[in-house]
Parts: C-alpha cells; structure tokens; sequence
C-alpha cells in the first residue's frame, strides 16, 4: 500500500483549509480523501483529481452558508447577554448610554454647525473660477483694506483683460421702502447689479429669461417668498413695483436666497438703473462690490498680479500726486465667508476661530464621554468576572471574549448614536433660536455623512471598549470563580486617570465660560464716553429725505415735557460709519489718511453728553459751522502726529466726500462709535444735513407709553405713509457683541452637558466604590464610626482626584483665554475668580454627587452589609 | 412537536439502515441509492452538525485508521431522540396520505 500514497489535489485542500476549522476540517479532508485515494488505484488519476475538484467545489455554498448560521448563533448568544446585563444593571446602563448619547448629540449639533459655516457659496456653478477682487489703498502712514472697489473696476477688467469670462458689479441697498397699492414694507436685502450678475453668481430661475433680465434700466428680479408677500397668487412677470419712490419692471422671479451665502437677496434691480449717477464713472469711489469668473485654465497667481495696478493705466498720475497707491487682489468666493477679514463687507463674516473652538470643544465632549463609558465598564468588570470565568471554563478565547466586548460596547455606540440624532433633530431648533443662525437637520440625511457618523460611532464605541475589553478578558478563570476578585490597583489607577482627565477637561470649559461672561458684562457696563441710556432712535428708512426741513421735523418733536433734546445725525453709536480720504490742507501729500465720518446738528455733542478736550462744538449761532467747520477726536489727533488737541485748532482739513476745505474748530474726547471688540479710531464730524438719516430723541422714560403715543403721531403728522420704526440705543449698541454672546451662551451649554457627562461617570464609580467597600464600611461601624466619618472617608479620594484637575486645568484654560480675549481691543483682565469658582464649582458638583452614593452607603445597618457576599 | 425536514429524513434513514458504518462517504453512497442522484457533501456535513446540535444523532471517532493515513474516522449514529423523530414524521405520513389510493389529476 505504501506506494500507492496519492497525494490530494493541493489547491482544493487548501480552500477547505480556509473555509473550515478543527475536527470540520479533518472530517471533511479525511473523508474525500479516502474515497479519492480508493479511485486513484482503480482508475485514471485525473478522474480521482477531477472527483476531488468538484467535491470541494459543489460544497462551498453550503459550507459558507454553515459558517453563517453557527456564526450568527454566536452573534445571538452575544447579543443577548449584551441585553441581558443592559437590563439588569439599568442605572449603569443608563449612565453609560445617557452619557455616550449626550457626547454624540453635542458633536451632532457641533457637526451641523461646522458644515454650515463651511459650506458657505459653495453651491455655485465653477465656484473655483468665481473671485471678488478686493483693494487695499496705501498711503504713507496708513493702509485700509477694502472689500469694494470703484465701478470702474468691473468695465476695465472686461476691457483690459481677456481671462476675464464674466463680471458684475453689486451694490447693497438697505432699507428700501417698497410700496404697492397702498401698503408699505421696509426691506433690507435689496441690492443693484450687472445682468452679468446672473453668470457669475448661480440663481435658480423660476420664471423669467436669465439672459435679459437685468439688461434695461428699473427692472427687478424678486425672490419667490416676495414674489409671494407682495402679488400671493397672481402672476407677477411683468407688474410693476415701487421701490423708494422709483418704479420697477418685474422680469423674473428666482428661488429663495440659500442660507449659505454672503449675498442674500431678495430684490435684485438692474444697475443700469443708476446710469445716471456720477458716482458711476469715479475712480476714487469705493462702493461697489465685484464679482468676476475667470476663463477656465487661467493662471490665477499671475491673473491676479497682472490686475494687482490695474487703475494706475487710467489714474496713475493722480494718485501718484497724493501719494496714494491702489493694490488690487482676489478672494476666491467661497473663502469670503470665513476669510475676508474686511470690516465693511455685505454680510458681517463667519469666524473661524469659532469653528476650531466648537470643534475642540466637541471632541472634549466626546472625550469625556468615551472616557466615561470606558470607565463604567472596568469598573462593571468584578460583576462580569464570573461570566468571563465561566466562559473561559468552557473554552472560551481571549480573542472571541474581546470580541464579544467589543461587541457590547459597539452595541451601546450605535444605541446612542442613534438616540443623538433623535436629540439633535429635537434640540436644532432651540440651537437655532439662540444663535440667530438657520441651521438645517436635515443636512446631516445624505448618504455620505450617514455612513461617516456610522463609521464615527464605530470608531468611538471601539475606542471606548478596547480599554475594558482586554481588562475583562484578561481575568484569570480559577481567581475569577473562586469569587475572591478585588479590582487590581492598576485598574483603580487607571480609572482615577480617567476621571481626572474628564474634570480637568470640564474644569476649562467651566472657567472659559466664565471668563466669556465676564468679558460681555465688561463690554455692557463700561462707559462709552456718550449717553447710551434713554436716546430713542427713529431711522429715517426709505429714502425720506430731511436736508431742507430738518429744524421744523426737530422743533416738531420736542414739543412734549418728557422729550429733553433732539437732534438729527448720519449714524448713532453701533450703526456703522462711512470711511473717506482726509487731505491737510498746507501739508504735503504724505499726511493724507482715510478717516471715518459722521454728520450730526448742533445738537448731537450736548444730547449725547460727549466731552469736548479742545475748542468747542458746533452752534447754532455760528452760521459758518453749518457745513463750514470740521470736529475730530483724540485718535484722529494722534493720527495726523499732533502733540496736544490745541494744535487742531490752528489747523484745515480737505474731506474727499465733496470736497470741501474747512477748518477744525474742536476736539471731541474719543468715544466708543462702534463696538468694544474694535479701537477707537480717527473720526471727522460735520454739520451736514444731506446725509441726515436718524433721529435722537432724548426722553425720560417715566411715562414711556404717552412719549411713545406723541412720537408716533408726530410721526404721522411729518412723514405721512412712511411706517415708523423705533429703537432704543442701547439695546441697538449692544447688539453689536450679539454674534459674541450667542457663541458664550452656546460654549456654556456645552460646558453644563460636559460636566453632566462627567458627573454621571463620577456617580457610578462612586456607587461602584462604596459597593466594593460595603464590608468594609459595616466593619467600621460595628466599631463605632460615625455616618458623617464614613461620608468624609468615602468623598476625600474624589476631593483629591477633583483638586488635581483643577490643578491641570488652570494653566491650560489661562493660555486659550488669555488667546481668545486677544480678539478684543478693550478687555477685561482674567483676574483669579473664574480659577478659584470653577474649582469650587467643580469641587461641589462631586461632593454632591459622590455624597448620595456615600450616604447610602453609609446609613446601610452593618447587619446587612455584613451579610453581602 | 417538532417536525424534521424530508433533508433531515432522508439523512437520518440513511444513518440508520447504516447500522453503525455511517460516515461521511458511506452516507454519500446511501442517500444516492436511495433517491437517484449525489448530494454534495458540504450539504450532508452541514445537516448533520445541525441535527448533532438539535440531538437527533451523536458523533463519535474511531481509532486510527490506517487505511486512512493514522486518521480517525467520524462515525454518527442516531440517538433515542433520533429514532422518535423518525417515528413521528413516519406517522404523520402515514396519517396525511391516509385514504389516498391512486392519485390522479382530475380535468
């Protein structure tokens, strides 16, 4: 028989090899091979090889379907036990999902959040070929940057520069008044643009001819909630509207203004509307924001040195004159939102430091959470040790045992992940409430972000249960039994990391709340160097008009005991200020600044209670002051290199905005005209009544409802059908830091669910240690210990453990203040009360947690725990 | 009470008229000369781990074998369990088909 021994074909043996295990194995292998070798010695030899092939072959769909089935057996029997011990231990159970889910909900929410900052005008057909192009104009001592540039930009780009496909000028036009039979709406996101505007931009038409729709002068294309507010049902192709006292042709409707644009519109007029204005063919002018779309395979970097002087071929000499250089760059469009940079822009911008900030603080969360979980199971482990003891009896494998706690802790992941999305689609709208920004769930529905979140949670669940699973798999059967298991002190060390970690996390986030609070309270109750209380503010919206009449709309007004003063400017305090070029008269070019200006009466310095440092105010008496004579402040002094304010005095300024020369007869004290976060900086004042655009009134406020009453019927009485508007200034000036405060109040709900987080994992390892000693804690009774000495004992660890964090947190959390408080010019100083009230804070929150856990252990009658185990 | 399926019966009918030579071959041959044509032999291990599981039939090894290389043989036999699970689908056949003689198809 021995040379009859036919080796079996070696391919088909080594699929089996890999298909089948152990005695399924040699019982298959051996059993076609005996058949197999009995056929090689009666037959040919390839019809035994050929037996032997299609054996293995015609098996393999049922040898997987095998594997399947006893897999999946496996899988059940995990499964269950996983459910089992969620049911059993509910208060662990609960903590651990609770927990996991709350982590995940916060990075949900952060998730939306981010991807909707960063999705801004992403949406545009070849979005990566769409520029603005920007300026900055440098002169010898200053260099300001603007995101607008003259409307002779647009034209010569297209003249002058062939990689240019298309380009369009927009012009942003707030409060327009828009009349139609009768009834009036202010409205605020009404702009003027180029025809080409429709090739750079992408708008979805709805009705209408996108290739002519802005092409004639006085048409309009509306968006489809307008077009539904102001014609409902009926057809509005082709009806008129009036907008500030001009008519427009409607010649198309688009879709509604996506939330993740700078531009939101809702009236687009054609510019050609404005043919007639000189402003049109002025070079120096900076008004006009410009689009462009740039051929495709163009050399952006040398495109974009090219047009960096494109003005010098028509005004070179000119401005060389003054002194003055115009630089010229792009910004890719869907960076504007986030990287601009540029104080005036269409839309404030995004902060990016926001986004790191969420992100980082949704990662601790998560953190914190994974911490949490991992923290739960080891200390769960002597509960599962006679299971993993039993298991291992049987034959069970470290290998297959961490998977099954893998298993259990991927189990709890997908649980939660899928109990986070049902409480971030619960909580955006409340999210969006607070934070004045249209967030939208449903972004999260896309296949490609679902799958993501999935492979998130994946990730998560095995990060948090690979700590525990190897803990657990390791205990050694024969200890585990026998019943005697105490946590080794490696595992409590490693768990009193965790909980460090997690304190010490929220520590920084307790204490970067606070200092946030600290820094709005600062920004709200520090002078501003003017009155911000009791001025009523009504803005004259809608193109209404007060040059001529402005002494008679004043005296109309004040005719009421409880009216103290009135008095008409360009801007109040917190509503924005226009920039210009300044020329000294008598020195040379090189003292030419742009300035900041701002038009009031006579009346605006007394009713506004600021201080003069130098000459005097503006009087009614003085006839030359009316549009003859210039104020400035301190900055302004300071920026033209002067030593005292009394050497303004002496002194005559040429304003670029009309150009006039007047002398400067009084300097104003510097005061806050815009908001803390910025610096004073250089302002020029003018008794200038065309510009005239709000009403100050001073009231007292003790009969507020009859002053209101008056005002409104003089209102009537002055400005028939015109809808009144009214606000009070301090709430307006404050709404400059609302962006800021949004972002703190949002951080300080984060930094809450942090700590509830932090506080459930701290709740069960203190009901996991008071377990563990509750012989212990009878034992110390019987001998006399006091509940209050048992409590003390059991808190003074996490004391100590709370106490540490504090300690790694403060440095930490000084460093990103000290970083984030930079963003602002007047600031309040960290000082050491938010350090020493997040410990407390901190301290208390563990005390009270641990304390219930204590309590309970230590009240239990000794007999009873004497008895346990 | 629980009915094992015509694969499950065919199987065990074949161990059993085995009488104590079942394995995986002989099995093979059986089942061909009972029903016409070979079952592949994944399908007879699969039911057969399935039936050892639900206890129909018990699994034992021989000693080594030398015609087998030194390799055991896995031999089944069926277990009492075994046996009335054959009786019981035996009377439930017998009572469904009851009173049938000739079947016929009627236009």
């Amino acid at each position: 028989m021995e040379k009859n021994i036919e080796k079996s074909p070696l391919i088909p043996y080594l699929i089996l090899r890999l298909l089948l295990k152990g005695e399924d194995f040699y019982e298959f292998t051996d059993d076609i091979d005996e058949v197999y070798k009995h056929l090689a010695d009666d037959g040919p030899k390839w019809k035994a090889r050929a037996w032997y092939w299609f054996r293995v072959l015609e098996s393999i769909p049922s040898i997987i379907m095998d594997n399947i089935h006893w897999r999946l057996i496996m899988i059940k029997n995990y499964l269950k036990i996983a459910l089992r011990n969620l049911q059993k231990h509910k208060g662990y159970s609960f903590l651990n999902i609770v927990g996991f889910s709350i982590g995940m909900a916060c990075c949900l929410l952060i998730l939306i959040y981010v991807r909707h900052e960063l999705s801004y005008d992403k949406y545009h057909q070849d979005g990566e070929r769409i520029y603005r192009i920007a300026q900055d104009i440098r002169t010898k001592s200053a260099n300001r940057v603007f995101a607008c540039v003259s409307p002779m930009v647009a034209p010569t780009l297209k003249a002058d520069y062939p990689q240019v496909e298309y380009v369009t000028r927009v012009i942003p036009a707030r409060s327009r008044l828009v009349k139609l039979e009768g009834t009036f709406f202010y409205e605020d996101r009404f702009m003027y643009a180029d025809q080409e505007l429709l090739d750079v931009l992408t708008f979805q038409f709805i009705q209408g001819n996108p290739r002519e729709a802005l092409t004639r002068p006085n048409t309009l294309l509306i968006s489809q909630r307008m077009a539904h507010k102001y014609f409902g049902n009926v057809e509005p192709l082709g009806k008129t509207l009036e907008i500030n006292q001009q008519q427009y042709e409607i010649t198309g409707v688009v879709a509604d203004s996506p939330e993740n644009t700078h531009i939101k519109y809702d009236f687009i007029a054609s510019l050609r509307t404005l043919k007639d204005w000189d402003e049109m063919s002025n070079w120096y002018s900076t008004m006009f924001f410009t689009y462009l779309k740039i051929k495709p395979n163009v050399n952006v970097e040398e495109f974009s040195f090219q047009i960096s002087r494109l003005a010098d071929k028509y005004v070179g000499e000119q401005l060389d004159n003054w002194g003055t250089v115009h630089h010229y760059f792009l910004q890719p469009l869907s960076s504007i939102h986030l990287h601009s940079h540029i104080s005036y822009d269409i839309e404030p911008p995004g902060n990016p430091v926001y986004i790191t900030i969420f992100s980082f603080v949704g990662l601790f969360i998560l953190l914190i959470a994974c911490l949490n979980f991992m923290n739960l199971s080891t200390a769960r482990a002597a509960n599962r040790a006679k299971e993993v003891g039993l298991r291992k009896v049987v034959g069970a494998q470290k290998p297959q045992l961490i998977s099954q706690f893998l298993g259990e802790s991927l189990l709890i992941a997908f649980l939660s992940l899928g109990l986070a999305m049902v409480m971030a689609r619960l909580t955006v709208p409340f999210l969006n409430k607070l934070t004045g920004i249209n967030l939208v769930f449903d972004t999260l529905l896309n296949p490609v972000v679902l799958l993501s979140l999935i492979g998130g949670a994946f990730l998560v669940g095995l990060a948090a249960g690979l700590y525990p699973a190897f803990v657990l798999s390791a205990f050694r059967p024969a200890v585990t039994l026998k019943g005697t298991l105490r946590t080794s002190s490696r595992g409590l060390s490693m768990r009193t990391i965790l909980v460090v970690v997690q304190f010490a996390i929220s520590v920084v986030l307790i204490i970067g709340t606070l200092t946030m609070y600290k820094q709005f309270n600062f920004m709200k109750s520090q002078y501003l160097g003017f009155e911000k209380e009791q001025k009523l503010i009504l803005p004259l919206r809608g193109g209404i008009d007060i040059q001529e009449n402005f002494e008679t709309v004043k005296d109309m007004f004040s005719k009421h005991p409880s009216i103290a003063g009135v008095t008409v400017s360009s801007t109040v305090p917190g509503r924005g200020v226009s920039n210009f070029g300044i020329k000294l008269v008598g020195e040379d070019d090189s003292k030419n600044q742009s300035m900041y200006h701002m038009y009031f009466d006579d009346d605006f310095i007394p009713d506004y209670g600021i201080e003069m440092v130098a000459g005097r105010a503006f009087q009614k008496k003085m006839k030359t002051d009316f549009m003859g004579a210039f104020l400035i402040n301190e900055a302004a002094v300071k920026a033209f290199g002067w030593s005292n304010p009394e050497e303004a005095l002496r002194k005559r300024l040429l304003t670029g905005y009309g150009g006039r020369t007047n002398p400067i007869i009084g300097v104003t004290k510097d005061f806050h005209y815009r908001g803390l976060q910025d610096q004073v900086e250089p302002l020029v004042m003018e008794f200038l009544p065309w510009s005239f655009r709000y009403i100050t009134l001073s009231i007292d406020i003790s009969e507020l409802e009859e002053t209101l009453a008056f005002v409104e019927s003089q209102w009537k009485a002055v400005f028939p059908g015109y809808p009144i508007e009214r606000f009070f200034l301090d709430t307006d000036f404050d709404r400059q830091y609302r962006a800021d405060e949004q972002v703190g109040s949002v951080f300080g709900i984060f930094t809450l669910l942090g700590l509830v987080i932090a506080c459930l994992g701290l709740l069960g390892l203190a009901s996991f240690t008071a377990e563990s000693r509750t012989k212990e804690i009878g034992i110390r009774k019987v001998l006399g210990a006091s509940v209050g000495g048992i409590v003390l004992m059991l808190s003074r660890q996490f004391t100590k453990w709370v106490l540490l964090a504090s300690c790694i947190a403060w440095p930490v959390a000084y460093y990103i203040m000290f970083r984030w408080l930079k963003n602002f010019a007047y600031r309040t100083n960290i000082g050491i009360w938010p350090f020493v009230l997040s410990g407390i804070f901190a301290l208390l929150i563990a005390f009270l947690t641990v304390s219930y856990q204590s309590l309970k252990a230590a009240i239990t009658n000794p007999v009873k725990s004497l008895r346990y185990e | 009470m629980i009915l094992i399926s015509r694969a499950e019966e065919i199987i065990l009918l074949a161990v059993y008229k085995l009488e104590g030579n079942a394995y995986g071959p002989t099995i093979r041959e059986r089942i061909y000369e009972d029903i016409g044509h070979y079952w592949t032999f994944g399908v007879i291990y699969k039911a057969l781990k399935k039936m050892k599981a639900k206890g129909y039939v018990k699994k034992t090894s021989s000693d080594p074998i030398a015609e087998r290389g030194g390799r055991r043989r896995y031999y089944y036999e069926l277990t009492a369990e075994g046996i009335s699970a054959l009786e019981d689908i035996r009377s439930i056949h017998s009572s469904v088909w009851d009173g049938i003689q000739n079947l016929t198809f009627d236009k």
